[in-house]
């Protein structure tokens, strides 16, 4: 599963509202549950738990919290875009890919990270995404 | 005969499976010798480690569910030759999956490839391909693409 064949226009948030890193992941997670009929609580925790291993920030402002859940229906990834960049562990983040998956299909899952990390290593790329008005924006720089 | 070795390449997604019933309807028409490859993808999980987005522990724990994903595939193509009476070699590999499936046609003498699973182009960025993409268009061999939506799932348990 490529980032284009897992990315819903409807799943990606331009400008988020948070201020923390806190407050942006649950602003994801709560936009992921919305959308897609899952339960808030169980979703946040399980991104928290992942992110206590370890800061999912890698640079370039980009930041790839993710998690594998009970909880999660299929493999989902919601895109934010910060206002500004948000302090994030011992980084500064803009752009945010939140993959939020079920327990099954690791092999999809791994492709779905491959393919952000692949795409984020283009400074175009980033720079398209950070500068997107909206979701729309968004989607083109994904699609093209 | 047309096709001596067929090679079916498995992954996790329902069109590869359409595949391997393919792969075996046509391995039992020409008698031709049939092996399904599945690669557990370590070169991704190693590159996701590397760029830090896995930590550790989950390096090891996606690792040991790929290879759980690889066995629950290939044990379904086994079911699915048995039905017809087919003899199929399964092969698990490990590594980059386009990489190694190439490698392993070449050094298997394949020559035939039986693939489903290739996403439709709407994305003209190299980076966003996926490893069946990349296969399907670096394959050493003649390749057999077989398209979702086929009736072939039903016709495949009433023969």
């Amino acid at each position: 599963m490529t980032l284009y064949e897992a990315a819903r226009k409807d799943l990606i948030i331009v400008p988020m509202e948070s201020e923390t890193k806190d407050e942006a992941l649950s602003e994801l997670v709560r936009a992921l549950c919305n959308v897609k009929g899952m339960k808030f609580e169980p979703i946040l925790q399980a991104i928290q738990k992942r992110e206590s291993l370890g800061s999912t920030a890698i640079g370039n402002a980009v930041a790839i919290p993710h998690c594998k859940t009970s909880e999660a229906k299929g493999i989902s990834v919601v895109i934010g875009i910060a206002k500004h960049l948000i302090p994030y562990d011992s980084n500064e983040v803009k752009i945010f890919f939140l993959v939020v998956a079920d327990e099954f299909n690791a092999s999809s899952h791994v492709q779905l990270l491959s393919s952000i990390a692949r795409f984020c290593s283009s400074s175009v790329n980033r720079n398209l995404l950070a500068q997107a008005k909206d979701a729309q924006a968004v989607y083109q720089t994904i699609e093209n | 005969m047309l096709f001596k070795n067929i090679l079916v390449f498995i992954d996790s997604s329902e069109s590869a499976m359409i595949a391997a019933m393919h792969a075996v309807l046509l391995s039992k028409e020409t008698g031709a010798a049939l092996t399904a490859v599945y690669v557990v993808d370590t070169k991704s999980v190693s590159e996701l480690f590397k760029a830090h987005i896995f930590v550790d522990e989950e390096k090891e724990l996606y690792e040991k569910d790929l290879e759980g994903d690889a066995q629950r595939y290939l044990r379904q193509v086994s079911r699915l030759a048995s039905k017809k009476d087919v003899e199929v070699n399964t092969v698990t590999l490990e590594g980059s999956v386009a990489h190694e499936v190439r490698d392993y046609i070449k050094s298997g003498g394949f020559d035939l490839l039986v693939m489903g699973g290739v996403s439709e182009i709407r994305s003209r960025r190299e980076e966003m391909l996926s490893e069946s993409d990349r296969l399907l268009r670096t394959a050493t061999c003649p390749v057999l693409l077989v398209r979702d939506g086929s009736d072939l799932w039903q016709s495949f348990e009433e023969d």
